[in-house]
């Protein structure tokens, strides 16, 4: 935090002689995820017909975001005529950007709308083109997603104001989360968490698995003062968010964001008052900005998930001859993927508990060559082979 | 704590378990019929006078003797809102009542009480007003806990009129909130509760709060952390249960001040609240919903089995379990495996049942006990 407040004033005087980059205003704001905004640009024959096109697209970008499935696809493409006519409901032209002629001979629009995201959502949900997040959440049993600044040991306010601002969202759109104090905990008394303290990635996993998080995320934010004007101080935040599934530690989403103005330049925030106060407006800011590019990503994934099963690690000793064929037919009966890793240990990917699998295994293969389980914890398990 | 027949050890946690006996104590005590009389066992009500403290004191016991039987938040408000009884001739629903504590500030006379409420003539009257009966299962106990080690008098003014603020409106839609008046003597008086707010930091007094929360048998606790930075006044609300510390819910609202003075700031505190508020109290009702549709979650730790055929019997009486509604295997090493199960049924009666069915099937436990130790009932198996 120090370094970060050191950095800025260092920064803003260098920037202090240089022009001011193209700025919101932001202050301390009751979020507002309802509605969303976007450039798009539309031809046509006429003025008219170029701004509609226009409007079409930006629509159909949104409608994009909330349809995903083939078979959400197959029902929006029965309506999909009757939403876009009464495409006024949820759209609003909020400034036209460029305009001029075509090497057709037509015209182009480029405009600024604002889509009523929420509206348009709860519209296809009554129509029952997509499943509400709720019942989404019901359908596949709550998953649960672990947030962290940057390294899960992290303790300073950024790591505090961005996870509580990440669970705000994620709790908003009916995901359960893992609380900052469970994280803590986790550290400071669990022993095989313990283990994986000393490599970000290995600790990140064992707590998003201990903590019975499905997904895990990490977001990182680099503030950048590029500019002082009276009380203001001017700030760009490119911000990282990565997620990842907890099953198998893979990443399935990185994504960056900055703010852009209306000609496709990073935008800088002007914010006012005390620096301490300025870089929790950043910080949330940022968070606020990436969050709902992250989730309709993280919806897609999750459906997938449901259906291709969770990644676990099994990992048998002593196994021998005909047993190791014995073994893998008696594992494909049960998993829908199956990959022997260069250490012998398979990778098997399973829509259930790891429990539940390993007992399972040792019920049917202990008779035919005596496999029982050791342990399992944290996405591994582990099998003897007596015979 | 004694389950029935059986002693249970309470090492640590004999507290969280009582929490999760008011959860389910609801859903049991309704089932077998509509009480007589709902106990509020402390109620703040606020006035001009002290006698409009008292009446504002029986409206809000009113509010939550009704939500223990109402589900839905917007009945409950609809009816104290509409009845001409509550308004006009609110003691023909109180059967006793008993003063606690009374106090002045600023002309605003405050008044904790206890109160009895009858049940039988509100039934009737919700009944007529809103058209609603009284169902099995009504509203959850919260305890709302606010930040208490403000910088300054202003930042303990503001965290005191946020916990008021929200308490507010968890009563006007049914909720059973434990008093603050509770929960400041309880801060001032449990020792443990005393030494642990001691030595606590701002990130982590949600553990103050859940200690409190447990003792006063509270089903969900609520923390509050306001502050007054630069000119804008900023309220942190996070939602857990109270069993265990799952958190649910969280939102944080702003308000600009407009000058600076303590009004300023309360005005402030005031936008911040109710901006953060109607996303707040939908997560405390959804939670709930989710609670009594899928149950509580127990973590329950089966020790000393000795192979996979003995965990798996275990395993297949917990799914067997009355009430429950999932299980997962969480870990198994050695002769130690923990267990998540949801349940809707009582604690008590869940742990007492799996000893009884487990005998059956050849399996006993050290003193025909569960140690319920940090919230996880743990079986261990007599060798």
């Amino acid at each position: 935090m120090h370094k970060f407040l050191s950095y800025c004033l260092g920064l803003a005087l260098l920037c202090a002689s240089l022009g001011v980059a193209p700025a919101v205003h932001a202050d301390v704001k009751n979020l507002d995820y309802a509605v969303k905004e976007l450039e798009t640009m539309g031809v046509g024959s006429n003025a008219d017909a170029a701004m509609a096109d226009a409007e079409m697209k930006a629509l159909q970008a949104v409608v994009d975001t909330l349809v995903q499935t083939d078979a959400e696809r197959q029902a929006f493409a029965k309506v999909q005529e009757q939403v876009f006519a009464q495409r006024e409901k949820y759209i609003k032209r909020l400034k036209i950007l460029s305009k001029g002629s075509s090497e057709g001979g037509g015209r182009y629009y480029k405009i600024r709308y604002e889509v009523q995201v929420q509206t348009l959502r709860s519209d296809l949900e009554k129509a029952g083109i997509i499943s509400s997040t709720k019942q989404l959440s019901s359908q596949l049993k709550f998953p649960t997603i672990m947030a962290y600044y940057k390294d899960p040991a992290e303790r300073s306010n950024y790591a505090q104001w961005s996870v509580d601002r990440i669970n705000n969202y994620l709790l908003e759109q009916q995901f359960k989360v893992v609380d900052g104090k469970v994280m803590q905990g986790l550290q400071k008394d669990d022993q095989v968490v313990a283990q994986s303290a000393g490599s970000r990635e290995r600790l990140s996993q064992a707590l998003a698995l201990k903590a019975k998080a499905d997904f895990y995320m990490r977001i990182e934010i680099d503030p950048k003062v590029v500019g002082r004007s009276g009380d203001y101080t001017y700030v760009q935040s490119p911000v990282l968010v990565q997620a990842f599934e907890s099953s198998s530690g893979s990443p399935f989403i990185s994504k960056s964001y900055q703010r852009l103005d209306g000609k496709g330049q990073p935008e800088a925030l002007a914010v006012k008052g005390s620096l301490d106060v300025s870089a929790k407006i950043v910080i949330e800011e940022s968070v606020a900005g990436v969050m709902p590019l992250i989730v309709e990503d993280l919806l897609r994934h999750w459906k997938q998930n449901v259906a291709q099963g969770n990644q676990y690690r099994l990992v048998v000793k002593g196994l021998k001859g005909s047993q190791k064929s014995q073994f893998e037919a008696g594992l494909r009966e049960h998993v829908r993927d199956l990959k022997l890793q260069s250490d012998g240990a398979y990778l098997v990917r399973y829509s259930g508990v790891l429990g539940d699998l390993a007992d399972l295994l040792e019920e049917s293969l202990q008779a035919k060559i005596g496999l029982a389980v050791q342990q399992f914890d944290l996405g591994s398990a582990y099998f003897t082979v007596s015979r | 704590m004694v389950l029935n027949k059986r002693i249970v050890n309470t090492f640590l946690a004999a507290a969280v378990l009582a929490g999760t006996w008011a959860v389910n104590g609801q859903a049991g005590q309704a089932a077998k019929g509509i009480k007589p009389v709902v106990v509020i066992e402390a109620v703040t009500g606020e006035g001009t006078s002290a006698d409009a403290a008292r009446l504002d004191a029986f409206r809000n016991a009113i509010a939550q003797a009704v939500g223990v039987y109402v589900q839905a938040d917007t009945v409950v408000e609809n009816y104290v809102t509409k009845s001409d009884k509550i308004r006009t001739n609110s003691k023909g629903f109180i059967k006793s009542f008993k003063m606690l504590n009374e106090s002045k500030s600023s002309g605003v006379v405050s008044a904790v009480y206890r109160v009895e409420v009858s049940t039988q003539p509100l039934q009737q009257d919700v009944k007529d007003v809103v058209g609603s009966e009284f169902r099995n299962v009504g509203h959850p106990t919260v305890s709302v806990v606010g930040w208490y080690k403000g910088r300054n008098r202003l930042e303990d003014e503001v965290n005191d009129f946020a916990v008021t603020a929200m308490n507010r409106s968890l009563l006007k839609r049914g909720y059973k909130v434990v008093d603050g008046w509770l929960i400041e003597k309880l801060r001032k008086e449990d020792a443990a509760i005393v030494k642990a707010s001691g030595a606590v930091q701002q990130s982590n007094f949600d553990q103050v709060a859940q200690m409190i929360a447990n003792k006063l048998k509270a089903d969900i606790y609520v923390t509050t952390y306001g502050s007054i930075q630069g000119g804008k006044a900023s309220v942190s609300t996070k939602m857990y249960n109270s069993y265990t510390g799952q958190i649910f819910g969280s939102d944080t609202g702003y308000g600009i001040m407009r000058a600076n003075s303590v009004a300023d700031a309360k005005a402030a505190v005031a936008t911040a609240v109710s901006a953060g508020m109607e996303k707040t109290l939908g997560q405390v009702s959804s939670h709930w919903q989710d609670v009594l549709t899928n149950g509580q979650e127990y973590i329950v730790v089966l020790d000393g089995y000795k192979g996979g055929k003995e965990r798996r019997v275990f395993k297949k009486l917990l799914e067997d379990g009355d009430g429950v509604t999932e299980v997962k295997q969480l870990n198994a090493a050695g002769s130690h495996a923990e267990f998540s199960v949801y349940s809707t049924t009582k604690p008590v009666d869940f742990f007492d049942s799996l000893i009884d069915a487990a005998e059956e099937e050849g399996l006993k436990f050290v003193n025909d006990e569960a140690v319920i130790r940090g919230g996880r009932a743990i079986f261990i198996l007599k060798n």
